[in-house]
């Protein structure tokens, strides 16, 4: 269980955020302890080395001038004149074996014989203290005459001074740590603050299901509020989608109430005759009518929502409108016919639009029907097309009655029916699909009337 | 005959195998999709009616398997889904026909005939013939008797569309489907209109009635 915790820990964005913030941090610090302590011993020790160079050029001449009698007498005299005596000078024959040695008291036992022998001449030779930590640090020189002059120095100072560096170091490196892993902390939890308040906005959807909850959008604009921005935005749409859903199904429900109510209603009468078979016969062509209304009901509120809520699925293509018109005038010229009412129909041979040929043909053949619906014998109806700036436009001018004004802005409400037309027969959806189908393509419509005198439908395609 | 019926709602699979019995054709049914693979793949059947929508294995996916093994049966699909996409689909599945829920029987059965027909192969008429009404297709003239009837060529097209299936009811649906082409149905009934116009020149002045409404359902051609 603390295995599959510490990988779920390790997984979270903030933590390996800290965990990096505070390792680049820690080496950064160790980084520059390092070079700290690596360029202050080595200038410390380069001074070290210049002193003592310094002495043993000094020794050397004195050396030269009196040989080994001038040089104790210097020595005595620096020792006399109160000059800290902090050099260690020997002198030795020309096979390394001390004639001469003047060592500090104060400082600790070195191991001297080291320095003897014909094999140990080197430039620089470093001693360490038999039990303390101080070490001895010699420079060599020949003398003229092949005997050898050593000038040392205790830099056991030198040392302790670094070795106070490192406990310092070593010292700070726990609140160093801290400190990384504190900050790395607080920059991940600033950094990631707006994630997590998408989190919980969707959190709080997806519990409670209040669509209305927002994440909250900082005032920087950099990429985190821009995606709390498109979140609220794509929550906006499914609110929308969802609200439009919601209400088409409330509509779909409400709609199929009346026609099954009718069809339970035949039935039941049926069921009441007892003898009379041509009764039975008649209620049950009656609920097939009425079943069949009903299918074509949920078509044709199926094909509006898809249209009105933006799924309906448009095989785009190049569409002639003229050739659409010339079908839907022969489908309802007979119907015309039959009611003496004169279709004619007006447009250039060519009127290029892009959309869906069925979808546009299905509207226009409703804003015909819905005309020949509402034309009284005799009437006359002319449909034509027009290119009009950027629009292409189909116009269906009848003469029926009209459309009276309070009525006009309701006609592409889905189920609506003006009081005249409630005798035809009709689902009232013919002018929201049209409608629909339209807006579904970049179009809009649009209906003018005079009572008495005839209404006028107009659609706009763009080009 | 033999017909195989793939549909797992068990009044609907019972009124199509009723129907189909009572037309004269042997009925094997399958509730779910493997099953009826299985009978398709195993036994030969003149035709089959499949549901979109079944348990184990889908409509689709069964017609294409179908189509895969080289079984050449006719198929017809049953779909509550409605739209053009849905249809393509399904014929491009290997199906030969699409019939929507809900769909009348009548619609269903001349659907069948329509195809088992066609895999029949016979050669194709030059002349269709009820009773006395004739209808040439070359020289695309019309008598009843000896009277010729001039008709507009919508009309023709549906004379010949009824002569084509005598006694069996064609639907609304079919008639908009080969006579307009359209895939939607107009509000008004424009079919009904010209169903009437087409009575007034054949049957008006003239005994027995040949085209009778089935309401609710359709028409049909036929001697009464």
């Amino acid at each position: 269980m603390s295995l599959s915790f510490l990988s779920h820990l390790r997984q979270r964005i903030s933590v390996r955020l800290t965990l990096w913030f505070s390792a680049i941090f820690c080496l950064g610090s160790l980084a520059i302890l390092l070079i700290a302590y690596f360029s202050l011993s080595s200038s410390l020790r380069q001074q070290d080395h210049k002193n003592i160079r310094a002495a043993l050029q000094e020794y050397r001449a004195q050396y030269k001038a009196g040989k080994l009698i001038a040089l104790r007498n210097a020595l005595k005299f620096e020792k006399s004149a109160g000059k800290p005596n902090i050099f260690f000078v020997r002198v030795a024959g020309p096979h390394n074996q001390t004639l001469f040695l003047n060592l500090p008291d104060q400082w600790a036992d070195f191991d001297l014989s080291r320095l003897e022998g014909p094999g140990q001449f080197h430039e620089w030779i470093r001693l360490k203290a038999a039990r303390e930590e101080d070490v001895l640090e010699v420079a060599s020189a020949r003398l003229p005459d092949a005997f050898i002059l050593q000038v040392g120095k205790n830099t056991g100072e030198r040392e302790e001074l670094l070795e106070h560096f490192h406990r310092v170091a070593l010292g700070v490196t726990i609140p160093v740590i801290l400190l990384g892993l504190l900050g790395g902390q607080f920059l991940a939890g600033r950094a990631l603050r707006p994630i997590r308040h998408l989190i919980h906005t969707v959190q709080t959807i997806t519990a409670t299901g209040n669509m209305t909850t927002r994440a909250s959008v900082g005032p920087t604009g950099d990429e985190l509020d821009e995606l709390a921005r498109l979140f609220n935005q794509m929550l906006d749409r499914i609110t929308a989608l969802m609200n439009g859903m919601r209400q088409t199904l409330d509509n779909v429900a409400h709609d199929l109430r009346s026609p099954l109510t009718r069809l339970r209603g035949v039935a039941e009468t049926a069921l009441q005759v007892q003898d009379q078979p041509g009764a039975c016969q008649e209620a049950l062509a009656d609920c097939l009518e009425e079943a069949q209304r009903i299918a074509t009901l949920i078509n044709t509120l199926m094909d509006i929502a898809e249209a009105e809520t933006g799924t309906m699925r448009l095989k785009l293509g190049e569409v002639n409108l003229a050739s659409l018109l010339g079908e839907v005038k022969d489908l309802y010229r007979y119907v015309a016919d039959e009611k003496q009412i004169t279709l004619s129909a007006s447009y250039p041979p060519e009127l290029l639009v892009t959309g869906d040929a069925a979808r546009l043909r299905q509207a226009l053949a409703n804003l015909v029907d819905n005309a020949v619906k509402y034309t009284p014998t005799g009437g006359r109806i002319e449909v034509s097309a027009a290119v009009a700036g950027p629009w292409r436009t189909v116009t269906v001018q009848d003469n029926g009655p009209g459309i009276s004004p309070e009525d006009l802005p309701k006609i592409w409400d889905r189920l609506y029916r003006g009081d005249k037309s409630r005798s035809q027969p009709g689902l009232g959806l013919g002018l929201s699909l049209v409608k629909a189908i339209i807006q579904a393509h970049g179009g809009r419509v649009e209906a003018a009337s005079r009572t008495g005198e005839g209404s006028r439908f107009v659609i706009y395609l763009p080009a | 005959m033999r017909i195989l019926v793939v549909e797992d709602d068990p009044k609907i699979a019972s009124f199509i195998i009723k129907g189909l019995k009572q037309a004269g054709y042997a009925v094997d049914h399958a509730a779910d999709g493997q099953k009826g693979l299985h009978l398709a793949l195993t036994e030969p059947y003149d035709a089959a009616v499949i549901d979109l929508m079944l348990p184990k294995l889908d409509g689709l996916s069964l017609i294409q398997e179908v189509r895969r093994q080289k079984v050449q049966v006719p198929v017809i699909i049953l779909s509550a889904k409605r739209t053009v996409d849905d249809r393509i689909k399904g014929l491009q599945s290997g199906s030969d026909d699409y019939l929507i829920k809900p769909f009348s029987f009548s619609e269903l059965l001349a659907r069948i005939q329509a195809l088992l027909r066609r895999s029949g192969g016979a050669a194709p008429a030059t002349r269709l013939e009820v009773g006395d009404l004739s209808l040439d297709l070359i020289t695309r003239t019309v008598r009843r008797g000896n009277r010729e009837i001039l008709l507009q060529p919508r009309e023709f097209a549906l004379l010949e569309y009824l002569l084509r299936q005598p006694g069996r009811v064609v639907s609304k649906t079919m008639i908009l489907e080969h006579v307009w082409e359209l895939d939607f149905d107009p509000q008004t009934n424009v079919v009904d209109v010209l169903v009437c116009r087409l009575r007034n020149k054949v049957d008006r002045d003239f005994e027995p009635k040949l085209i009778h409404t089935i309401r609710g359902v359709g028409y049909v051609l036929k001697l009464p």
